[in-house]
């Protein structure tokens, strides 16, 4: 009985021993101290500041690369199948294609060496990378060029829709005829195509769970949803590059757990999209592992657009009206959303790209922030009591378009939120199916041609259908695909800039452009580079990467 | 023959249902940059083009053939993905389920044999935590000591056994514990309660006056008549944890059936959603017809009425 007894007694105590362990490590854990904005003592990665990554030793080779993000890929082998954004840093580790963007967001030559632009013809005449050969030892040439491009249409690629004609010079040299000519076309043809082997492309299938480019590194192990590996490619290019030996990407979308796999060392960068947590990691500055450094750059290449975009298509509506959409635009302090809830990665923006960026238009009047102003506006509309309308916004970036129905409430504009998931709002803009405001949320390009054409296309693919296209507007665009002077494709994108947002004659067609978001992607120290940034959402220059660990 | 027409009626369900959640999956496989002819190729490619019960009598049919179909948001055979995300999510299940049988089952004997003492009201006051703690702080928090703080385990991810030993048991850890735990302690509840009914039965009382040993009393004559209602709580918990651990797979990055589940749904591919749904179900099948079995065995009049 004695012996039953002290059983007993043991049992209790290890059980009241391991709750009160675990509830007092758990007590301890020390919540790093967020810094209010504004306040000085910043982050050691100071966002917005390029990190001086240079060491006196120079890059050192070995070592893999652990990357984490909420993003996955279907299938990293097959080219023509990655059509979304996210898809481009798996496509440019083990891909190359014809162009690239330089740190200023200029187009530079990749697997091409130069190009000749016949605007007349039309035509692009490229000229190759030589002793360029693909993974599986078949060389880089014009017929290889051709035999991609070729697979791209076959999927109804927009991008390679305007080549009516390929002509094979010689290995070197391929002519592209166009159906019309766009100033977009070098980018367009140039960056989305990505060159597979003519050999791998035999079997499609097996090429969709593998890969076979130019790239640095080759796919070795793809679990789809869960993580894909990448080792050195032995026939890659560039002499002594890449540094690293492999390339290991994971996916994972908790950001609470992406956070905490991060500070224990278990990845070398992560790309984060939760603000809260991105901001405890900058107020952090450093773990065991090393200081975190914010990758991020300024020059609009690859950041993150968010704005207000109403339906003005429905003639119903009270948007169909550019007052109240000016309004609207007014009614929003976007300097204040970004100081309560940027951390410093946010930037306000009042058009339709970065400050920093190329075509944002000095010379205009922005619309500001004018609350009496968005009422008397309101009222000559004939909304002097204001009106309901719907915020569609997805969860993730919930937090400052909540700010903004607020501040629009305030004049009268009385939002309801409704938080969709990400397939719901593809849904949405693609069919011009919102009823409202939808709460947009984009990574931008610095060309404006390229990138305002999805929206103000009769037949674009995003909002195109939910909003007006008026003429003024149809034709600056169609100038600025014409163009082939650089110099004046440039004005003509200013005017547009100008025409949608001055503070006199704009049409607010767009709403509100309300910030820019920083790319949140964050490294240890010891990651570096020889050269450009690792990553910046559209450059991914791995093979410059190395780690000095 | 009763299980099948569930299973029937609750894929149809599911089929019919599946349409009415706005977006589709080829958009959402393509991007907004698609254009009309690129969707219209791939609508066409995976049949959805055809009569939503077209599609699901076609899918029927597939099954009878042991063809499952394809899946849009992964470009893989169905059937791959599910044997493979299953093999992942059982990996984690079945250990975390013995773990929950076994201590489950002994804290509510040792409750229940201990009745109104501190030890009984310490086990029901774990139990209670256990039952009430949600698996998703819970799971946060043994990441934040155990990983961030200890470091002793990994956060996250998940090692196939065979691929290395050691670290799918260091993997496996925290999910199974937080798995366990909320299960553990709807055992012991059960097994409590039980038990404190038949624990003054005349028959116990017969034993014990004929001087048959505790153990015997205990296992023999208490454990067994109180056994139905433990049995039927863990086939129940058995089908639920097989279908619901997506919290545990989504905070510990388990690429499981309940993440394959959650991805599916967020990519509109409902190919993918459909034969989940239909894997799920045969499960909860399988343990409630391994539940009427016990029954059987347990108690011999069942089997003979």
């Amino acid at each position: 009985m004695k012996k039953t007894g002290r059983a007993k007694r043991s049992m209790a105590l290890l059980l009241a021993l391991c709750m009160g362990f675990c509830l007092l490590m758990a007590g301890c854990a020390s919540k790093p101290e967020v810094e209010s904005p504004g306040t000085s003592g910043a982050p050691s990665a100071a966002p917005g500041a390029s990190q001086d990554v240079s060491s006196p030793s120079g890059p050192k080779q070995g070592g893999v690369l652990r990357y984490a993000s909420g993003n996955g890929i279907v299938s990293p082998g097959y080219t023509p199948e990655c059509t979304n954004n996210a898809s481009l840093l798996f496509l440019t580790t083990a891909y190359e294609s014809l162009v690239t963007y330089a740190e200023d967001g200029s187009t530079v030559g990749l697997l091409a060496t130069g190009w000749e632009i016949d605007a007349d013809e039309p035509s692009i005449t490229w000229t190759l990378r030589e002793n360029v050969k693909f993974a599986d030892g078949e060389p880089f040439n014009a017929e290889a060029v051709k035999r991609n491009i070729e697979e791209y249409q076959s999927k109804e690629r927009t991008e390679t829709a305007v080549i009516t004609a390929m002509e094979v010079i010689d290995d070197t040299h391929i002519k592209m005829v166009l159906s019309n000519w766009s100033s977009s076309a070098v980018e367009s043809i140039g960056f989305f195509v990505y060159y597979m082997s003519p050999k791998a492309l035999e079997d499609v299938d097996a090429l969709r769970t593998s890969s076979c480019g130019t790239g640095p590194f080759q796919v070795s192990e793809f679990n789809p949803g869960v993580s894909i590996k990448y080792t050195k490619n032995a026939n890659y290019w560039q002499e002594g590059k890449p540094y690293l030996d492999g390339v290991e990407i994971y996916v994972v979308e908790q950001q609470t757990t992406l956070s905490s796999a991060f500070q224990a060392g278990e990845y070398d960068m992560i790309m984060l999209a939760d603000m809260t947590i991105a901001s405890d990691l900058m107020a952090m500055g450093s773990t065991a592992s090393g200081t975190i450094v914010n990758e991020t750059n300024t020059n609009g290449q690859g950041l993150t657009i968010c704005g207000l975009i109403p339906n003005s298509a429905d003639a119903g509506s009270p948007f169909a009206d550019a007052r109240v959409r000016r309004a609207m635009a007014l009614a929003v302090d976007s300097k204040a959303i970004c100081d309560a809830f940027g951390y410093g990665v946010y930037t306000p923006t009042d058009q339709w790209a970065t400050p920093e960026a190329i075509t944002y238009n000095t010379d205009i009047t922005p619309l500001g922030y004018d609350q009496d102003k968005a009422r008397a506006l309101l009222a000559e509309a004939g909304y002097p009591d204001g009106f309901n309308t719907t915020l569609t916004v997805s969860p993730y970036v919930s937090d400052y378009f909540t700010a903004a129905a607020a501040m629009l409430d305030e004049v009268g504009i009385h939002c309801e939120l409704n938080m969709v998931d990400n397939a719901t709002e593809v849904s949405m803009y693609s069919t011009g199916n919102w009823e409202g405001i939808m709460g947009h949320y984009a990574t931008i390009s610095p060309d404006l041609g390229l990138y305002m054409g999805r929206h103000l296309d009769y037949n674009g693919t995003f909002y195109a259908a939910g909003i007006q296209h008026p003429e003024d507007h149809m034709e600056l665009l169609e100038k600025i695909r014409a163009s082939s002077d650089e110099k004046e494709k440039l004005d003509y994108e200013w005017q547009l800039q100008a025409l949608i947002y001055d503070q006199e004659t704009g049409s607010a067609l767009f709403g509100k452009p309300l910030l820019v978001i920083k790319n949140m992607y964050y490294k240890y120290d010891y990651l570096k580079d020889d050269g450009r940034a690792v990553c910046e959402a559209n450059i991914w220059s791995i093979a410059d990467a190395w780690m000095d660990k | 023959m009763q299980s099948v027409i569930v299973i029937f009626i609750v894929t149809l369900m599911v089929f019919l249902l599946m349409q009415l959640v706005p977006g589709d999956a080829v958009t959402n496989f393509l991007g907004a940059s698609a254009t009309e002819s690129q969707i219209e190729y791939y609508t066409k490619l995976f049949g959805y083009d055809q009569p939503v019960l077209v599609q699901y009598f076609k899918w029927l049919g597939g099954l009878f053939r042991g063809e499952m179909g394809r899946s849009i948001s992964l470009q893989m055979e169905i059937s791959d993905v599910l044997v493979q995300r299953l093999q992942v999510t059982l990996s984690i299940v079945l250990p975390a389920f013995v773990i929950a049988v076994v201590i489950g089952v002994s804290l509510g004997i040792v409750a229940a044999k201990n009745r109104g003492t501190v030890l009984d009201s310490l086990i029901s006051v774990v139990a209670n935590i256990g039952m009430s703690m949600p698996m998703f702080w819970f799971g946060l928090m043994l990441i934040l000591v155990f990983a961030n703080i200890l470091h002793i385990l990994p956060t996250s991810g998940y090692v196939y056994p065979q691929d290395d030993l050691g670290a799918a048991i260091r993997h496996s850890v925290l999910p199974v514990t937080v798995l366990a735990l909320n299960y553990m302690s709807q055992f012991c509840r059960q097994t409590r309660s039980s038990m404190l009914e038949v624990i003054r039965q005349d028959y116990v009382t017969t034993a014990k006056a004929k001087g048959v040993s505790a153990r015997t009393i205990t296992f023999r004559h208490q454990l067994r008549n109180a056994l139905i209602p433990i049995v039927t709580v863990m086939g129940a918990s058995l089908g639920a944890m097989v279908g619901g651990t997506v919290l545990v797979e989504s905070v510990f990055v388990i690429p499981g059936l309940g993440n394959l589940m959650i991805s599916a749904i967020k990519a509109r591919d409902f190919m993918v959603v459909e034969n989940g749904v239909l894997v799920i179900s045969v499960v909860v099948a399988v343990c409630n017809l391994v539940v009427d079995v016990l029954y059987g065995v347990i108690d011999p009049r069942i089997r003979n009425d």
